[in-house]
This record gives structure tokens, sequence and C-alpha cells, in this order.
């Protein structure tokens, strides 16, 4: 079972924003999240925009500040830790992000890619760097490893690139990785190619990972639990399985519902939508946040927040239906 | 049954410093009115070429454009390009683009962004062409206010709403539709769905829905075009491509899907696509096709007729 | 790489970036050639060395001008002899004759007659005497000039001693007062014509050496006389003489490539030499301003904070200065040191006045580029910042702080050459607006001395287009690529 790896305790981030001379708006990005990432388990984190899944994510690898909160690595809080304080850190927690056009400096070569974190790491001895590199690469498919090393980014395809993504995060050996829609901008027909063989190197390195997507389709081969997230707080948690099979927050509901799968008979039926868009979190809704545009609201929803409760089986939910 | 579009032996290549790109490589569909169609494959397929030589926007390295595009029976080659502008672009057939709505103007107001083209093609007045502009925003569900909006000042589904209201303002008889939702959240993407459901049953249009998800092709799709490599390789109606897929490349796309509602794995399909610079001039699934044999590697294969309407471009199928 | 054979092949394509290539390629080859040929110190040894140019006629147009010219234009001769020809007898004296020949073809006058001699070898005190003459076609013969080379007196003289041992003796024979003195008398003997000494130097004696006189009305007036001229520069002692060379110079009413400035200086050479000055000088000073401009920027706009504020600060302030009359104030206020380097003071002046527009833009730039995703995942992976700035921002920047510097040149140049012509360039260089500056005080524009001042500024001009080209070719390779990522 082993130890928890990482632990975010009533993680929050707020933003400051100046309006005016003297304004001022506070965006409450991330508004009290609590998780627990266990060796070798994948937590889906699933939201849309304005959720601050994406917050969540660079927060809890301290490339944001929590405003409050706490963030506890391997039994260390490192909450308040400076950032020279946290080269050990660095090492052991790495973040995927999702579009691999974007993440590769254009003006480097793979090999000079691949090659930057061990030498930020203080790795000098070239004959080390250079194994290093072809078994990353070879771990994430791109053979012969060799070949690549010459390359330069627009030489690649959409996935190519972001194995060299993921292989530059596995460098340094994490036990920790943030993956922030690593297949949103990959065609649908490749995503379960690069979802499978991350799956694969996950669970022959034990990482604990951070899914963050707004996919829910996804989470079903690629996680082991999920948490819905809207305007920064968790409104479900739960095994995978069970909050797919029986979502009981009418937000996943809605998210379920907007995900098609390929069947003809889909066009002949209008989905249930949820109205409105996603809110922006500069002036998040009174009471339940979701209450403006669900489907089910009644009476308190609208004066009093929902708290997250358990409703058996590892499954949470912050409904007042519940 | 009546066709509104019938594209016939289609081509489009474009001359890079790189060699000729073979975007569109002898394509042919048809569209039924008053039904959506859906094209479907991997990025770089040529799918968003396709719609571009229908509607005649070709680049300035155009090399090769020919084949017939039939719109209510007429051959939209025959007419030379001020006709084409003045009568069929827009009014007859008319597009959203892929990233649409992020290319709007940032400095005008939406409202006139959309009475536009009614006021320089139609010479309509001003206020009949705000009106028709209050029109199509109550068409695609927004709010009449907004006319006065600028671009920034919408949400990311407000704008898609807008372009499409763009595109729909001159009465289009078929709107093409090129990734309308790919940057939407979910729940965004399935109102924009549900629009175009509506559109299409209101007023009959006919549609081309370009995207590579085909989960979401099947959300509005009547029929099925399933692009590789600058070629169709199969194409029927949705009940047919989706249940029962001929082509290999076409049964192991659906594989690939991730289901939320079934428990299948999702397969995946290793290699990549030739590249459209001088493409095989054999099969051009041959190397990731599960069901390959000598032929597919001498010749290309033709494009079968395998039931009413159903075609496959496959030697499996030679009939 | 594949995209830098795109980049080179668009820019390749493009009208201007081949002719900018090619003036390119000019100015590189004359700046190699000057560079190879020329000393260094030759701003000070030659061209600001009068003695250096006595051969050359004195502020003429190029010999090519003959062409446009309606009149046969005098070509310019120079006639060197250094062993003498024949021997005589002059006043009881044994003399060493040099002759010249030659034939005038042309219908103006010459513009001057000028002998020079090095080397002239005394036995005894006794010195020597020197004599000129010349025979002209019509048969006339006129003893133009004469004067002792006496020897000077002195314990630590000994024979045979040389007189004009580093600098050759120079008569300027068509003005020296004997020879309007000879003059006068030729004229009467030979024509009856009786003119006053002023008046013959008014007329110009050379007019008279070379022409014959037509009568009209109340003046003399003289007509080119065409034909064989033979002209004799002797020397006779008492005792045994040598001279190592003599020179005989007859001005031309055209010279060179260029022509000549009224110090006589070949106006080729002294244009020659500009261009490595210019190349020079607008690529240094650009290259500095850039990497100062750039370097700033990417600090400034990554760090953020006070740094940014800051350098921000100064920015505009320097931004903000008027460019030209600052640079001019600065060079002029630095010329008043004295024993400071010129051109230190010029091309430090340009630098710290240009930098701040670069280093705005620069700015914006480098914080649209700090949020991109490979700068958070080298965050995420623990680099330093310097590291992010140089190995990450810069080489997304470098395409275009590569265009900048090209862009930056001309004006560089520009500058220089403003400088120069306001009087502050670097005294010992013949940069093209020292030039320009020279002609403008010797009055080129009244006296319609174009070979003077057209051509450097033509050349400034061909200087700053060859940059400018060189951008604007680049351009389309440059933009995109930002727009792209």
């Amino acid at each position: 079972m082993g130890e928890a790896i990482l632990e975010l305790r009533n993680l929050k981030k707020y933003y400051t924003l100046r309006k005016g001379l003297f304004g001022k708006i506070i965006v409450k990005a991330v508004d009290g999240v609590s998780l627990t990432f266990k060796p070798g388990e994948i937590i889906a984190v699933v939201g849309e925009s304005g959720s601050g899944k994406t917050t969540l994510g660079k927060t809890s690898l301290k490339l944001l500040e929590p405003t409050d909160g706490q963030i506890i690595f391997e039994g260390r809080d490192i909450t308040n830790s400076k950032k020279d304080d946290l080269k050990w850190f660095r090492k052991k927690a790495q973040i995927i992000f999702q579009d691999p056009f974007q993440a590769l400096n254009p003006y480097h070569s793979i090999y000079q890619i691949l090659k930057e974190p061990l030498e930020v790491h203080g790795e000098k001895d070239e004959d080390i760097i250079m194994k290093k590199i072809l078994s990353v690469l070879e771990e994430v498919r791109l053979v012969p490893p060799e070949e690549f090393l010459h390359k330069y980014p627009h030489m690649l395809s959409g996935g190519q690139r972001q194995r060299i993504v993921i292989a530059r995060a596995l460098l340094l050996d994490p036990i920790y990785l943030v993956a922030d829609e690593p297949v949103s901008m990959i065609d649908a027909s490749s995503r379960a190619e690069i979802l499978t063989l991350f799956r694969e190197i996950q669970k022959a390195r034990k990482l604990s990972i951070m899914y963050i997507t707004h996919d829910i389709a996804t989470t079903k081969y690629f996680s082991d639990w999920i948490a819905v997230m809207y305007l920064g707080r968790i409104v479900e948690y739960g095994r995978t399985k069970e909050v797919l099979n029986n979502p009981l927050h009418p937000y996943t509901q809605a998210l379920i519902n907007a995900v098609p799968d390929p069947d003809p008979n889909n066009r002949f039926v209008k989905r249930p939508v949820v109205p409105g868009e996603p809110p922006s979190p500069i002036n998040p809704p009174p009471g339940c946040r979701f209450h403006p545009r669900c489907p089910k609201r009644f009476e308190p929803c609208d004066t009093e927040e929902p708290k997250l409760i358990e409703v058996g089986n590892d499954h949470y939910v912050a409904c007042h239906l519940y | 049954m009546e066709l509104q579009l019938e594209v016939n032996n289609l081509y489009l290549y474009y001359k890079t410093y790189k060699g000729i790109v073979e975007a569109v490589d002898g394509v042919s569909f048809y569209v039924p009115k008053g039904m959506a169609v859906g094209v479907v494959g991997e990025s770089g397929c040529g799918k968003s070429s396709t719609a571009n030589a229908i509607l005649r926007v070709l680049p300035k390295n155009t090399y090769k454009y020919e084949g017939i595009v039939k719109l209510d029976g007429i051959n939209l080659m025959d007419l030379d390009d001020d006709t084409f502008n003045r009568e069929v672009r827009w009014r007859k057939i008319s597009m959203v683009f892929q990233g649409a709505m992020n290319s709007l103007n940032p400095v005008l107001k939406v409202g006139f962004q959309v009475a536009e083209p009614l006021i320089i093609h139609q010479g309509m007045s001003k206020e009949e062409a705000y009106s028709k502009a209050a029109e199509m925003f109550e068409l695609v569900g927004l709010p009449t206010q907004f006319l006065d909006r600028y671009p920034h000042e919408l949400s990311g589904g407000m704008r898609q709403r807008v372009v499409i209201a763009m595109a729909m303002v001159m009465n289009p008889k078929l709107l093409i539709l090129d990734e309308p939702t790919s940057a939407l959240d979910v729940s965004i993407q399935a109102q924009i769905m549900n629009l175009l459901k509506d559109l299409k049953e209101k007023y009959k249009m006919s549609m081309i829905f370009i995207t590579h998800d085909i989960a979401l092709a099947s959300d509005i799709s009547d029929y099925m075009a399933v692009m590789y490599a600058g070629h169709i390789v199969e194409f029927g109606p949705s009940e047919e491509v989706l249940l029962n897929p001929q082509h290999p490349y076409s049964q192991k796309l659906l594989a690939s899907i991730p289901r939320l509602r079934e428990d299948k794995e999702p397969e995946f399909l290793p290699g990549t696509p030739p590249g459209l610079i001088n493409p095989p001039r054999y099969c051009r699934f041959a190397n990731r096709c599960h069901k390959v044999f000598d032929r597919c590697w001498n010749e290309e294969p033709q494009y079968y007729k395998i039931g009413k309407e159903h075609y496959v471009k496959c030697f499996l199928h030679e009939s | 790489m594949a995209f830098e054979r795109s980049a080179w092949s668009i820019f390749i394509e493009s009208l201007v970036g081949k002719a900018g290539l090619i003036l390119l390629l000019f100015m590189v080859v004359m700046s190699g050639y000057v560079l190879l040929a020329y000393p260094m110190d030759y701003g000070v040894r030659v061209w600001n060395n009068d003695k250096k140019w006595t051969d050359l006629p004195r502020a003429v147009p190029p010999e090519w001008w003959d062409i446009f010219d309606p009149r046969d234009l005098v070509t310019h001769r120079i006639f060197i002899d250094t062993k003498y020809d024949y021997t005589t007898e002059i006043f009881g004296m044994d003399a060493i004759v040099y002759e010249i020949e030659y034939e005038h073809t042309e219908d103006g006058f010459p513009t001057g007659l000028t002998v020079k001699y090095a080397n002239l070898t005394v036995y005894s005190q006794f010195g020597a005497y020197v004599f000129i003459n010349i025979t002209r076609p019509d048969g006339t013969e006129i003893n133009l000039f004469f004067k002792q080379e006496p020897v000077p007196v002195g314990e630590d003289i000994s024979f045979p001693y040389t007189l004009y041992p580093e600098q050759d003796a120079l008569i300027q024979v068509n003005t020296e007062d004997t020879t309007i003195f000879q003059l006068k008398s030729f004229l009467f003997s030979q024509y009856g014509i009786s003119l006053n000494k002023s008046v013959i130097e008014a007329i110009g004696g050379i007019r008279v050496i070379f022409g014959t006189p037509i009568e009209n009305e109340n003046q003399t007036d003289f007509e080119v006389l065409k034909g064989l001229y033979k002209i004799k520069v002797m020397f006779a002692s008492q005792d045994l003489i040598d001279v190592e060379r003599v020179k005989v110079i007859i001005g031309g009413e055209v010279y060179g490539i260029l022509g000549t400035d009224t110090r006589r200086r070949d106006l080729f050479q002294g244009l020659l030499f500009g261009f490595p000055i210019a190349l020079s000088i607008g690529v240094f000073t650009s290259v500095l301003t850039t990497a100062i401009g750039s370097t700033l920027g990417i600090v400034s706009g990554y760090k953020g904070g006070k740094v940014d504020e800051i350098i921000q600060r100064v920015t505009d302030i320097v931004y903000n200065f008027p460019f030209l009359p600052l640079l001019i104030f600065i060079v002029f206020i630095i010329s008043r040191i004295p024993d400071f380097p010129r051109l230190i003071a010029i091309i430090g002046a340009i630098v710290a006045l240009g930098w701040s527009g670069l280093t705005i833009i620069i700015r914006s730039m480098v914080l649209s580029l700090r949020e991109s995703m490979f700068v958070e995942s080298a965050k995420a992976i623990g680099a330093s910042d310097t590291r992010i700035m140089f190995k990450h921002i810069f080489p997304n920047l470098a395409p275009f702080i590569f265009a900048q510097m090209i862009f930056f040149t001309p004006g560089a140049i520009l500058a220089e050459a403003a400088l120069s012509f306001l009087g502050l360039g670097d005294p010992n260089l013949p940069s093209w607006g020292k030039i320009i500056e020279e002609s403008f005080r010797g009055s080129s524009l009244q006296l319609g001395m174009w070979w003077w001042f057209l051509p450097p500024g033509l050349l400034i001009m061909l200087a700053a287009i060859t940059f400018v080209f060189i951008a604007l070719a680049l351009e389309p390779i440059v933009n995109p690529k930002l727009k792209s990522r």
C-alpha cells in the first residue's frame, strides 16, 4: 500500500487583480482542495475551463505559490519552501503539458531537450547522459532512439512530440507527475495509443499521477480515482468505475452526458445539456456554486454551500441532494 | 433521394518547396438534401483541403485543381471565379473554418461582422442587414443585445455561435463546418451540437461536418466519409460505417476510440499515415493494415460499391 | 535544418535579398582589398600628408569625364627619368640633360608644369645649377627657368653631398617669378607683344608656354599650340654631378578614376578607404548596440519586479533623447578632451544612444515568451533563470535580433557620416563623411566640383541601402515565425 507520496490539504490559490486605481478583485482559482496521492495511483481531476484544475496541478508542484493550505510531499511540508530549497523536489515531481507544439523549445534539438533536466541537476558525465536519454526514448517507444537525437521538434508528429515531453519528464525518475491534458491536442484516434503507453510506463515505475482532463471518457482507461472539479472545489470524488457508473453530482452527470460514443443513433437525440457557460472564478455564485445551472436545484442550493460527504464506498459528493 | 452536393474525382494539389502536396487525391462523395455528412480522419489526411476545394478557397501555390462539384445539379467547376464569388460562396455554400471563433476581428462589434456580408454582397441597407443579423442571433440562441458586443466580451461558445450566425446569414443550402467544437469545453460542445441538430431539422440544412473525432461526428452525421492520406476510403450511411465498418482503417479507427458506455478496451493503431508529398502509388494503408495481402502493395484499389449506398476503397471488396 | 533552408530560400528568392547580397559582397570585397593593400596608418601617413600628392593635378574631374566634355580634355602626364639622356655645356659648365618629349593633341591648356628631382648629389662646395628649357612645336624655344642649388656650409658637411634625399625638390615652373620674367621677354622677342608681369600672371604663365597669342581687340588671348614639345631639365656644375630621378609633370584637366580634390588627393584612393571604415563602423556599432539592447530587454522582461522597473525607467529616458542632436553634442564635448581617440568616442556615443529601442521591443517579446510552455517546463525541471534566459528565450529571439542588427547598420553608417560631415569625425580617417565635409569646405558645390561631393554621397547611400535591402528581405522570415509560435 505505502505511505502517501503527496498530500494536498485544503489547498487554496487565490489571485489578486487590480481593478481601477484602488479596487481589488480576488480570483479564487482553487478554493480548498484536499487530495492524497498514494504510490502508483492515478487521480483524474476532471473539469472544464474555470474549474481551476490546471491551477491545482501547478500549485501542487509549487510552480505557483499556494495562498493557503498545505502541501506535504514525502512527509515534508513544502508549502512555504523557497525556490532554492526545492531542487530535490524538482527531481521527484514533474509536469507534462498539453500542447506538444509549445512544450518543446523549437530551437533545441531532441538531444538538447532531453539533456537539459540532467544537466540542470548536475549530471556531467556525457556517457551517463547519453545512456539515460537513449533508455528513456526506448521507454516511450521512439525507436531507434539514435535517430531522434538530432531532430528538431517541428520534424516530429504531434504524437511523437508528446512522447518526447513524457520522456523528458521521466528522465529524473520522478515519483509524482502532473499530466495536464496530455492528449487533448492529439487526434482522437491516437489518444488511446499515448494513454496506453503512458499507463504502462506508470505501472512499471509506480508513478503517482494527477491526470488533468476535460474529457471524462479517457479517465476510464487512465485513472484509478476521479475528482470532479467545479469553480475551484471538488464536487465529487471516488473510484473511477464507481463515479462513471454511478455519477451522483448533477454536474458529473452532465459531463458524462456530453461525451458521445460513436453511435449512429446519437444524431436523432438532443443531449441533455447544462445551460449557460462555465462561470469565471471571479464572482462565484452564492450557496452551491453550481446552482444557477443545475437542473435539480431546490431550496438550500442558493444559500448554503454543500459539504463533501462520503456516500459510501469511498465515494464522496458535495450536493444537497445527499 | 435528391442530392444537394455531388463531388466526383476532386483533386487539389499544392506546390511547396519540398514538392507537390497531393492533399485531395480523387475524392468522391455526396451530400443528400437536408442531411449531414461527417468527414472523419487524422490530422493531415486532407479533410480541410477537401472543404477548401469545394468552396474554391485556393492558395497561391495551387498546382492542380480539377474534378466535378455539383450543387443542385450544376457543376460549380464550370463557373468562373467572379460568378462563383458572387453567387455561390457564402450564398449557396458557406463554411465555418477551423478556429474561426478566434479569428473574429477584435476591433469590430460582432453584430457588424455578421451584417457586413449582407451590406457588401447583397447591397442591403444597414437597417435591413442588422435586422437580419438579429434574426440570425436568435436562430443560434444568442440574445440580441449581444449585437453590440466585441468578441473579447463573449465566451468561446458564444463566439462560435456568432461564427455560425455569420455563415448562415445569407441562408446557404450547404454548411461546411471544420472542427467547430475543438476548442470548446465538453458541455459547450454539447450545446453547439444541439444547435446544429436544430438547424438541420428546422431548416433542412445540408451539412458537411469535418472532424478528427468520429464519436463527435456520429452526433450529427447521417453519412460518414472516412478519409485517409488524401483519399476517402469508406463512405456510406452512418449505421453501416459505424456499426459495420468494412475498410480496415475504419475498423481500427473505431476500435481506438475510448468508449464511456461500453467496456471495450481501446486498441491502438501503431505507425503514422504516409505524407502527402509523393505518396505511395499502391494502397496507402498497406503498411499499417492488419488485412494486407500482396496486391495491396502493387496497385491502388478502386472505389467499390458494396451496398446500396456503401463504398469502400479496398481490394478485399472487389466485386 | 529544415527551417533554415526554407529561410534561406525565401531570402534568396526576393529581389531585394539578391540585390542586398550582391551589394554586401561588393562592399566586403572592396574592404578586403583595402585592408590587404594599404597600411593601417594610411590616414595619417598618406591621406593627410600633402607632400604625397604633389604629382597630381589640383581639383580635377575623373579621366572618363573626357567623354562627356565636348572639348578634348588634357590628360595628366607624369614623366619620370632616372638616367640622363645626354650631356652638354652651358655657360662653361658640364651639364647633364634630362629630356622628355610629348605630343600635345588636346584642345585645352595643361593646368601646370612641374619639375621635381630627388637625390641631387654634388661633389664640391660649388653646388649645381638647374636650367629648364622647352622647345615648342613651332620651333621656338623658351628658357623657362634657372636656379642655383647651393650647398649648405658647415663642418659636418662632407662630399659627395646629396641634396633632396627625402623630399623631392619641387619647381612649379609656370608660376615661378623667374619664369614669368622669361616669358615676358619671350613674348616681346618672339611676337613683339609687350605685357606686364602682372598681366602675364593673370593670364597664366601656362598659356604662354603652351600657346600662341591671338590678337583680340584690346586683349591678348592665347590659343593652344598643338604638337610635339620637348622639355629639357639640365643640371650643370663645375664639378661632377648626379641626379637620381627627375619628374616632369604636365598638369592635366582630368585625372584618375574619380578625380582629385583641392589638396591634389586622388579621390579614388580616399573613397576606397571608406569601404572598410563604413563597414566596420556600421557593423561594429550595430553589433554592440544590439548586444546591449537585447540583453537588457531579456533580463528586464524575464526577471520582472524591481530589476524590470529600473531597466525600464532608464530605457525610457534614453529612448526619448533626440538621437542626432544629442549625438552631435556628446561627440562635440568629447572632442574637446585632448588626445581622446575620436573613433571610440563616435562609436561609444552611437551605441550609448541607440540601444534603448531594441530593449523595449525585446522586453515585450520576452513577456509573452516567458509564459510559453517550454519555459514552464524548464522551470519545472528546476532550471535557473540565467539558463532559461539564454538557452531558451534567446534562441527564440535570435532571428529577430539578427534582423534588427542588420537594420541598425545603415543608421550607424549615416550617423558617422553625419558626424564627420559636421567636422566632428576622426580627422585621420578618410571616411566618406569626412570627404563630403572637406568638399563642402572647399566650396565644391559652388564650384561645380561634382566628383568631389557626389561619389561619397552615393557611396554612403549604397552602404545604407545594402543593409536596408538585406533587412527587408529578412522580414518575411523573421515575422511569421514569431506569429506562428
